[in-house]
């Protein structure tokens, strides 16, 4: 049963509704047309069986003289009477001895040899009904009449009925059909109108939506239902906007916020960018003024220690080395200021070019060794043979060498300073190791800050911005490396500077 | 080798001490304020190599050494750009204008010379 289920299930409220009164029609309908058939075919046997026995009757009395005078052909020509009657056959009479005494065959059917019969039997088979009839005069048993009476006719009637009926029940299920169209639409429009406006609902968000019916039924109660539905609908819908308007007006205050801040720090950031340009430009055209003098200053005390402008006594000579001193200096001092200012506006750019490393080393520490030699100090270099050519910024390179090694020198006043370069897996690493004075655990983190020197007494008499480490710092973190410092307090600090061999590798 | 050398700077302190450098090793300095004058100069006593400071009053120093260059008959006289620009880039800035060294300033009395006389000899090779 489960897929004419499924099936039903699957229809329409209006087919349904269609379904069910048709096949109720139906069913009445067939049940109708087969009583009335059954009824029809009793009817018919009832009526066949009166009418031949009536003429049994007849002919059975018209035999009665024949019988008498045993007059056999007197018998069969009242059987020939016979002839007007359709459908009897065939006809016997049998005498008080049960011995045939006449017959009748009608033209065309063959003599039927009728087996012996009890007396006024009758008897009906589905083509023939044999009708016995028990001729008696006053009372005196003479013979017996058969009829034997062809009855196929009966299924022309019935097949006839048939028709008809079909018909009539085809004609009924019209009628029925229409009617149940019309009586279904009482029942099925206002669901399916309601359905369609759920539909729209669905489709438009209108919850304004309502539905009318009159009537007190489910149907009255579901559209009382949807309508209270899309009232709360409608409720919270207006709530919702409500919420959301609230939301966006805060929404829009808050972008105001947002932009009139934005707009302060960007006029901030604007001004802060302006003042760092001043800055720099300042800067830089200040150390350009301040080399010009001084170009004339070291110029000439070298032209005159030179002795090109003549002879020159100890004591003036000894004076004018203390102005070339103090004016190197000085010269010193505004590059490393002109050199932060360049790398803090970051306008300091890298120009990276292949040179050979060691070379490079062995070049600036001669540079330094008359500074170490002064204050009798060694100056060992260890270079890995193995490093040759890398790419790097050989002038920045260079300065950050010879910040380390004069910062080292400065701070040393026994031993001196070793130099190792080695080449770790892609990455050159310079170590600057002195056998100075050390610095405190607390103080490296100062040690890379601009315009610091470290407070330990010993620092203070020494010259010097206290910006080289942290221009080297800035400088090696330019080249993608950086600088580290390993120290114990009064036995010697090591700085270790690393960068890659080419920018092509990051640390 | 005594050559003619033109000078183009406009402090006369830094002029008094590059020529004082110079003519003690025998060198005939010409000089020049300015870019305009310089250039005039230049054209006619067609020196061996020209000094050239960079910050000039009116036309500056690569200015002047574009201009130089694009005089055929100068075209092939060594500039040397000395100056105290010490930003990136101004060397570069130096060559591309058609300069053929860049000194840097404060100049070193012990070597100056020999920077200088290394580009004559460079240009007689």
């Amino acid at each position: 049963m489960g897929i004419p289920k499924i099936f039903f299930s699957k229809l329409s409220i209006k087919s349904k509704l269609i379904l069910i009164q048709i096949l109720t029609t139906f069913v009445i309908l067939v049940s109708f047309v087969i009583y009335y058939m059954v009824d029809e075919i009793n009817e018919f046997e009832t009526f066949s069986l009166m009418q031949y026995s009536s003429v049994a009757q007849v002919i059975g009395s018209n035999c009665t003289p024949a019988l008498h005078f045993l007059d056999k052909d007197a018998a069969e020509n009242v059987m020939l009477s016979l002839e007007t009657q359709k459908y009897i056959v065939n006809a016997w009479i049998f005498d008080e001895k049960d011995i045939l005494f006449a017959k009748y065959n009608k033209e065309g059917y063959s003599e039927f040899s009728y087996p012996f019969y009890e007396n006024a039997i009758t008897k009906t088979k589905s083509e023939f009904m044999i009708i016995a009839k028990q001729i008696k005069d006053s009372g005196e048993l003479l013979g017996t009449l058969f009829l034997r009476i062809d009855i196929t006719y009966k299924w022309v009637i019935i097949k006839k009925n048939i028709i008809v009926a079909a018909f009539l029940l085809f004609v009924g299920m019209i009628v029925a059909f229409f009617l149940s169209m019309n009586t279904q639409k009482r029942i099925s429009e206002p669901i399916l109108k309601l359905v369609e406006v759920a539909k729209n609902v669905t489709v438009s968000g209108d919850f304004s939506t309502r539905v009318h019916n009159e009537s007190t039924d489910e149907i009255g109660v579901l559209y009382k239902g949807f309508n209270k539905l899309m009232g709360r609908l409608q409720l919270q819908e207006r709530k919702r906007d409500e919420f959301e308007n609230e939301l966006k007006k805060h929404k829009e205050r808050l972008e105001e916020i947002v932009e009139a801040r934005t707009a302060e720090l960007e006029k901030a950031r604007d001004q802060a960018e302006e003042a760092d340009k001043l800055k720099s430009a300042f800067l830089a055209s200040m150390s350009h003024e301040l080399r010009t003098p001084l170009n004339s200053i070291i110029g000439f005390t070298g032209i005159i220690l030179q002795k090109l402008s003549g002879p020159l006594n100890s004591e003036q000579e000894k004076q004018l080395n203390m102005v070339k001193n103090s004016s190197h200096h000085l010269l010193s001092l505004i590059n490393d200021v002109l050199d932060i200012s360049k790398i803090e506006s970051g306008r300091l750019k890298v120009d990276r070019e292949d040179f050979d490393l060691g070379k490079l080393i062995n070049n600036t520490i001669i540079e330094l060794k008359p500074l170490a030699a002064k204050k009798g100090l060694y100056l060992n270099i260890n270079i890995d043979n193995s490093i040759g050519k890398i790419n790097s910024d050989p002038r920045r390179v260079k300065q950050i060498i010879i910040n380390l090694v004069n910062n080292a020198i400065k701070f040393t006043e026994e031993g001196g300073v070793t130099i190792n370069c080695r080449v770790e897996n892609k990455k050159i690493v310079i170590d600057v190791c002195d056998s100075g004075i050390g610095i405190k655990k607390g103080d490296i983190k100062y040690l890379f800050e601009t315009f610091r020197q470290l407070d330990g007494g010993l620092s203070r008499i020494k010259e010097g911005t206290g910006l080289g480490l942290a221009i080297s710092r800035r400088l090696a973190q330019l080249l993608n490396g950086g600088i580290t410092v390993k120290s114990k307090f009064g036995s010697g600090s090591t700085f270790t500077v690393f960068f890659p061999t080419s920018k092509d590798f990051e640390l | 080798m005594k050559a003619n050398i033109l000078v183009i700077e406009d402090n006369e302190q830094n002029l008094y001490l590059i020529t004082y450098i110079l003519e003690k090793r025998g060198h005939t300095i010409i000089s020049a304020m300015d870019g305009e004058s310089g250039i005039k100069t230049a054209g006619k006593v067609k020196p061996d190599i020209i000094l050239l400071d960079i910050q000039l009053p009116g036309m500056d120093g690569y200015e002047v050494a574009k201009r130089l260059k694009s005089i055929p008959e100068l075209n092939d006289i060594p500039i040397v750009a000395v100056t105290s620009y010490a930003m990136v880039g101004d060397r570069e800035k130096a060559l591309e204008s058609g300069c053929t060294g860049y000194i840097e300033k404060p100049i070193n009395p012990e070597t100056f010379t020999e920077e200088v006389e290394s580009y004559l000899k460079n240009r007689k090779e």
